[in-house]
């Protein structure tokens, strides 16, 4: 099966590349352009093994959709794709274990580091698992 | 503590009890008997009531004796354990009590019961010690102190307290002890119970702490500084009296002032400001020179210094205030400012040259009165050379003692030197020179001071010359003079004298005069003393040799006065007249005997001249012939003749050819006047004149009966007396009564330069010179002569040629046989060299006199044994001394007995001949006692012929002087100290740019030293400064202060900026400027880095709002570019499927693009990207401030890590390759690691690294391979790393901007431009550091990283 990667970004042309690069590498892309409309299509009852998430959104920002996401699907792994350079990770994202090698900042030179990291953070997942 | 009595004899007994029974029904049995015998008496039908009482009674006494028995046998079996139990509570309560001890002590003194307390310290059990006493315990003292006590308790039945002492192990203790009794039920005191606390140790703190409050209260009333305290408000708390004293208030009066009371308003803000940064905590303590007020409103100044005094919590309370008055120190620093001016206008109003010299030999200063000397304006004067203004033949001489003086082998230099002036002329001066040497001893410079003594030299040679020509006449002269002072004593002799009267000169030295004259003839040679009232003595005596012999002399004194009028000396003029007279005596018995023998001979004598004329008859002849001699004299020779005999006349008198030596002997026939025929036989001899011509002849006229040896002798004596006169080296001539001359000798023919045929045709009278004419003697006054009179008289002649000569003349009578006055015999002597030799001494020693009264230097003749000869007037008011006083001292008499030592050893050396004099600067004790330092200069007067040495002593009082150049000395070390105290470079300099003035500060940042700084030039000392020239200029030219701010200079590669004012110095005449030099390079650092840090800060803002919204649509482009390469790759299996699906051809598809150039497009589309990102990243770099790490970093391990990463970024595309460029390290090993973020610094190394290869690389020459260095310097406070490269550097205004964000000199595209402006953030921002960068175009670039040593706190 196919891994399962949802993208949340407000721009329509980030999304565009994201799930054209992804699914080139082999994987199903879902992309959503804000964080209520994530946490609804989650409620809805869609599962993904990974969530790309742009921080600075319209509404609900990248941040609070991360903890609701978080609370609806504890499984879900989380990618933080930020424009802004000074960006820190926040505690309460610590908390919910998500380290700093899961945060890239806009632009990505080249987007293979995302490939290595939804590999990595799956093979984590699955030896946790076991 | 209640002692029980024993419990045994407090129960009864079953025994007593029984008894007690018995007893009471015994009474019970008698009273119900007697009761019953009383009823029965009565009544006796009640009987069987009692017996029912009876029972009733026996069953309650049961009862109550049952009750008894119980109660006490319960309290038998309870009282032993209730003992035991409460005996060890008490025990423990005892025991529990430390360092107290208690005891019971019965009325005995026996202990009874002890705490634990007594076992430790008698080291016994409790169960040993009671029972003893506490005499058994302790000392007796002790035990009777501790009995009386406890026999008080008793009595008084009271508790008492006690304060006892013992003696233990370790020391005398105290304990206060507690006594008081115990007693028993029936309140009888039976025991003493005590509780003896030790306070030893509590009495020795107290006794501490009031001695330490003891000291306290003596240190605050008796500080000899004011000390006050003020709480935090202001308002004075407590004051000391010292404090009181100092502002004249009470103590009480000061606490309701405040500071600000105190304290004068000029310095109050200052005070306040101190105080409130005290109070808040950010200064400990301050320290201030101030102005307080007094209560009586004087204003006194005082040093203070506040210290804060703080509570427990921290809090300021009040502040500790304690005050100095300098109020002394001001007044002293202000009268020092004032003598200071006083001693400046001394010396330049200095009659004395005063200059100060460099050690190269450049004036330094030159006050207006050796201006005047040198005749050179003092500007002029300035510039010259000292040598120049040195006479050329001493200048090498000069120049060797100054330099000795330097070098420190003389103290000081001391002489005279001929000077150059302006004008060429030459002036003496007397230069003395002395060495100020600065704090550590060097020499700094010359201070000479020149007096002229031009006008004085050449009054001293003068002097000298007169004197030694004055000497020099009475030593040569032939006549004997001396001069005798006016007690008739001599003061000087001359050889001739001395020859006279065989006596030495020194012999005569203060001999009197009259003592060589014969006591008989003391009335004719008077003692020439002031008693003479004439002021010329002239006598004639006889006078005693020191031999014995008899000489006279004829003695003419001339009485000299000073210039008040006062007799001085008598001028002796000696004549050794003794052989005079004699040969007069013996002329004038021979012309005595002569003429007698002429006039009383039967021989008649005639003398004739050359013309045959009779000269001369005597009466025998004019008896033979006849005629008289009046007559006869009319009449020739031949006259008288028998004409047969005559003989031929020579013409004229010509006799030249006649042998004068042949005496005429014929016999001839005379005619008498009475016609008379006789014959005479005659002898004729020639009298001959000095030059052998026969002057007139004598004839002889004898009878033929007369005996020829008469006539031979006569003859012969006749020839004798003509000789004698002829040549006597006397002029000599005979006068007729008419005054012609008779004869003259050739004596004094030359004299007067007559030859004595015109004399014999002249009277006297005409060679007379008319003011000396006398009058001509009548014939009566001829008659009454007394034929014994010498005239005398001193006359004026004149000579042929017209030159008038004095002469001194002395006429004798000449009588013939009646006694009557026949001629004058007159005996001439030329005194008019002698006359003029006088006049000639006269004005010498009249000069000489004048000279030495006038001086106004001390001059001194004496003996070199100190004796004084003659002092001058300046000499006596120098030593307070009349001259009478002085002369009667000795020259060591006024000496310093300090200096007595040496002045004995020049004399030695001088008496020895070992020198010809001194000079000497020596201390002279003033009769008034005062001290006073003169210098001295002793010189032996030379000429002089006996063994006596003179010297002749200048004494010039330099007292003052030596006073002033101390002060002027000490003044100089003071403002000295000043200048080179100041943090600022300070520099004197002159017009033409010569140092004048050095300082500390200024020899630090030059490491020139100030002596070798002075007289040299500004511009060669300080390059940097070379433009400050013009504005010393122009401050002098103004007056007023030029200020330049920031000047940037260069020094060693380095860029300074100095404000640098320059202070005119228009003082003294002297011109020129004080140059004062602040380094303000790290002020401007500061300010450059504060500002660059403003635009950094400014960026960074910018930057973060921007980011985003940028870095998103870069992430489209990006990831865009990405995408669209992928999906036109061939490697993608998702485009070979999708091609298949749309049966595209991606290998032609690929080949297309590639072709076409597209993939090439996208490539730069995304390389733009990228580099847009980069700026956006770098600028968020400044304002990124929390990620940073510190840590300890080893710096040479960083930079080769460094070196690494950059060697590897080998691009093509910048057109540079790093493997060309050499890298060369110099690193210091002593400085290890450094704390700091190791990933930015590298990134900052890095980043110049790759702009330094980049640069040498675009300007890359052969002939210069490119080069870095890397250096690791460790300073102070800073680890500093510089980056420098050979490469084409750059200009100054592109090193001003270098740091500026987007400025960048590489071509469009190459960089961010933001490189430098991140390096220099996270040097100066991040990291607290430097960056700077110094580049000289053409030859390279150095930036300089420097990284603080010691993070600050705030920063960490």
């Amino acid at each position: 099966m196919n891994i399962s990667v949802l993208v949340v970004d407000d721009e329509a042309a980030m999304r565009e590349n994201l799930s054209a690069y992804l699914e080139d590498e082999g994987m199903d892309v879902t992309t959503i352009e804000s964080g209520e409309r994530a946490v609804e299509h989650i409620k809805e009852g869609h599962r993904y093994d990974i969530c790309i998430m742009d921080m600075r959104l319209p509404a609900m920002d990248g941040n609070t959709a991360i903890m609701l996401l978080h609370k609806l699907l504890p499984d879900l792994q989380f990618m933080v794709h930020t424009g802004s350079t000074l960006y820190s990770l926040p505690m309460e994202l610590r908390k919910i274990g998500i380290t700093d090698d899961q945060v890239f900042m806009k632009p990505l030179n080249d987007m293979q580091v995302l490939t290595q990291t939804i590999n990595r953070l799956l093979a984590e997942t699955r030896e946790t698992d076991q | 503590m209640t002692h029980k009595t024993a419990p045994q004899s407090q129960h009864l007994t079953p025994f007593v009890i029984a008894t007690i029974y018995l007893i009471l029904a015994a009474l019970w049995e008698w009273l119900s008997g007697q009761l019953i015998i009383a009823i029965q008496s009565s009544q006796p039908q009640l009987q069987p009531y009692l017996g029912y009482q009876d029972w009733v009674f026996i069953a309650l006494m049961a009862l109550v004796i049952y009750a008894l028995i119980r109660y006490n046998n319960n309290d038998l079996i309870n009282v032993a354990e209730r003992y035991r139990r409460g005996r060890e509570l008490l025990h423990a309560i005892l025991d529990s009590a430390s360092n107290t001890f208690i005891y019971v002590k019965d009325l005995k003194g026996r202990y009874l019961l002890t705490s634990r307390g007594y076992e430790k310290l008698f080291d016994m059990t409790r169960e040993e010690i009671t029972g003893k006493t506490v005499y058994d315990l302790f000392p007796k003292d002790i035990a009777d102190q501790s009995d009386l006590h406890d026999q008080q308790v008793i009595a008084q039945k009271q508790p008492l307290e006690f304060q006892e002492s013992c003696s233990l192990a370790d020391g005398l203790h105290t304990h206060v002890s507690c006594k008081f009794p115990l007693f028993d039920e029936q309140g009888e005191c039976n025991a003493v119970c005590g509780i003896a606390s030790d306070i030893t140790d509590r009495i020795a703190i107290e006794e501490r702490l009031r001695e330490r409050e003891e000291l306290m209260r003596l240190t605050w009333e008796n500080a000899h500084i004011g000390i006050t305290t003020v709480d935090t408000e202001g308002r004075i708390l407590t004051a000391n009296p010292s404090y009181c004293k100092l502002m004249g208030y009470s103590e009480e009066e000061l606490k309701n002032l405040s500071v600000a009371d105190l304290t004068h308003p000029d310095d109050l803000p200052q005070t306040i400001k101190f105080r409130d940064a005290l109070i808040k905590g950010e200064i400990n303590r301050f320290e201030q020179e101030k102005r307080n007020l007094r209560k009586d409103g004087a204003i006194v100044y005082s040093n203070i210094h506040v210290a804060v005094v703080k509570d427990k919590e921290g809090n300021p309370i009040m502040t500790l205030c304690e005050g100095q008055d300098i109020t002394q120190r001001k007044k002293t620093e202000e009268q020092l400012q004032k003598s200071e001016e006083i001693l400046r206008l001394t010396l330049e109003n200095s009659s004395i040259g005063i200059s100060t010299g460099s050690l190269e030999g450049r004036l330094l200063s030159a006050n207006a009165r050796l201006c005047e000397i040198l005749g050179y304006p003092h500007d002029e004067l300035m510039r010259t050379r000292i040598l120049d203004f040195i006479h050329p033949e001493q200048r090498e001489a000069y120049g060797v003692k100054r330099q000795r003086l330097i070098e420190g082998e003389v103290d000081k230099l001391d002489e005279e030197l001929q000077y150059v002036r302006k004008d060429g002329k030459i002036v003496t001066g007397h230069f003395r020179a002395g060495l100020v040497r600065d704090n550590q001893g060097n020499p700094l410079m010359v201070v000479g001071e020149i007096e002229d003594i031009t006008q004085r030299k050449v009054m001293e040679e003068q002097l000298r010359r007169n004197e030694k020509l004055f000497r020099l006449t009475l030593k040569h002269a032939p006549i004997a003079i001396a001069v005798l002072d006016t007690e008739d004593r001599f003061i000087s002799a001359n050889p001739r004298l001395c020859e006279i009267l065989g006596y030495t000169e020194e012999e005569l030295f203060h001999m009197r005069h009259i003592h060589v004259v014969h006591p008989d003839d003391h009335y004719d040679i008077a003692e020439l003393n002031k008693d003479i009232t004439e002021d010329e003595f002239d006598g004639q005596g006889r006078y005693v040799q020191k031999d014995g012999g008899i000489i006279i002399g004829h003695i003419r004194s001339v009485l000299v006065r000073d210039d008040d009028g006062n007799p001085y000396i008598w001028v002796v003029q000696f004549e050794d007249i003794t052989e005079r007279l004699a040969t007069d005596a013996r002329l004038k018995e021979s012309e005595e005997l002569l003429r007698k023998t002429l006039d009383h001979a039967p021989i008649a004598i005639a003398t004739v001249d050359l013309y045959d004329q009779f000269t001369s008859a005597n009466p025998s002849l004019c008896e033979i012939i006849g005629y008289n001699e009046a007559e006869l004299l009319k009449m020739q020779h031949l006259d008288i003749i028998h004409p047969e005999d005559r003989y031929d006349m020579p013409p004229g008198g010509q006799f030249s050819n006649i042998d004068v030596s042949s005496i005429y002997d014929a016999t001839r026939r005379y005619v008498r006047k009475d016609g008379e025929i006789i014959n005479a036989h005659i002898r004729e001899a020639w009298i001959l004149d000095a030059n052998d011509q026969p002057q007139m002849y004598v004839a002889e006229f004898e009878d033929i009966t007369e005996s020829l040896a008469t006539e031979a002798q006569l003859k012969q004596s006749e020839g004798l007396l003509r000789q004698t006169l002829t040549h006597a080296p006397i002029a000599i001539a005979t006068l007729g009564l008419d005054d012609y001359f008779l004869s003259a000798n050739p004596c004094l023919c030359e004299i007067v330069g007559y030859s004595e045929e015109e004399l014999l045709q002249m009277k006297q009278r005409e060679i007379i010179h008319p003011d000396d004419w006398y009058e001509t003697l009548t014939e009566e006054e001829i008659e009454n002569f007394d034929t014994g009179t010498i005239f005398d008289a001193q006359r004026r002649y004149i000579r042929k040629d017209g030159t008038v000569i004095t002469a001194h003349a002395r006429a004798a009578c000449i009588v013939d046989a009646n006694n009557k006055v026949q001629m004058f015999v007159v005996e001439f002597e030329d005194i008019t060299e002698r006359l003029a030799m006088e006049e000639k001494l006269r004005k010498g020693e009249q000069l000489f006199r004048l000279t030495l009264d006038n001086a106004p230097i001390g001059i001194s003749l004496a003996y070199l044994t100190g004796k004084y000869i003659n002092i001058n007037p300046a000499y006596c008011k120098l030593l307070g001394y009349t001259k009478e006083e002085l002369l009667s001292m000795s020259h060591l008499d006024i000496t310093h007995p300090d200096d007595q030592a040496e002045t004995r050893a020049r004399s030695k050396s001088i008496k020895e001949g070992k020198s010809k004099g001194y000079e000497i600067e020596k201390r002279y004790v003033r009769k008034d006692g005062e001290i006073i330092t003169c210098h001295t200069s002793v010189n032996v007067i030379e000429g002089m012929e006996d063994d006596s040495i003179i010297v002749v002593g200048h004494l010039l009082d330099i007292s003052a002087r030596k006073r002033g150049e101390q002060e002027m000395q000490r003044m100089r070390t003071y403002l000295k100290n000043i200048i080179d105290s100041m943090p600022s470079v300070l520099v004197g300099v002159d017009l033409d740019g010569h140092i004048t003035e050095w300082n500390t500060a200024a020899k630090q940042i030059t490491g020139v030293e100030p002596d070798s700084a002075l007289g040299k030039g500004f511009s060669d000392l300080l390059p940097h400064l070379k433009s400050q020239m013009e504005q010393v200029h122009q401050a002098i030219k103004s007056g007023e202060p030029v200020k330049t701010e920031k000047l940037m200079t260069e020094r060693d590669g380095e860029t300074l900026y100095s404000d640098v004012m320059v202070y005119p110095l228009v003082a003294n005449g002297a011109v020129g400027a004080v140059v004062r030099v602040d380094d303000v390079t790290a002020t401007v650092r500061i300010q450059e880095m504060m500002v660059q840090t403003e635009k950094m800060l400014s960026v960074g803002g910018l930057a973060a709002g921007m980011a985003h919204e940028i870095n998103n649509p870069l992430g489209t482009i990006l990831q865009g570019c990405q995408n669209i390469m992928r999906r036109l790759s061939l490697d993608l299996p998702k485009n070979r499927e999708v091609a298949e699906e749309l049966q595209f051809d991606l290998e032609k598809g690929h080949q297309y693009f590639e072709t076409r150039g597209i993939l090439k497009f996208l490539n730069l589309i995304q390389e733009a990207g990228s580099r847009a990102a980069k700026i956006v990243s770098d600028m968020l770099a400044f304002s990124r401030r929390s990620e940073l790490h510190f840590l300890p970093v080893n710096l040479a391990e960083m930079l080769d890590t460094t070196v690494e990463l950059a060697s590897s970024d080998y691009d093509l595309k910048k057109k540079y390759d790093f493997k060309q460029v050499t890298i060369e390290r110099d690193y210091d090993p002593t400085l290890e690691s450094v704390e700091c973020d190791k990933t930015e610094i590298e990134q900052v190394v890095l980043n110049l690294i790759k702009n330094a290869a980049q640069a040498m690389a675009e300007n890359a020459t052969s002939d210069k391979p490119p080069k870095i260095l890397l250096r690791i310097v460790p300073e102070p406070d800073y680890a500093r790393i510089e980056v420098i490269d050979n490469g084409p550097g750059m200009d100054e205004q592109t090193r001003n901007r270098v740091f500026e964000p987007f400025f960048t000199t590489k071509e469009v595209g190459v960089g961010t431009g933001l490189g430098l402006s991140v390096s220099y953030f996270i040097i100066t921002d991040q990291h607290g550091g430097k960056l700077n960068v110094e580049s000289t175009p053409g030859e390279g670039t150095r930036f300089i990283i420097r990284l603080p040593l010691h993070r600050r706190k705030e920063e960490e």
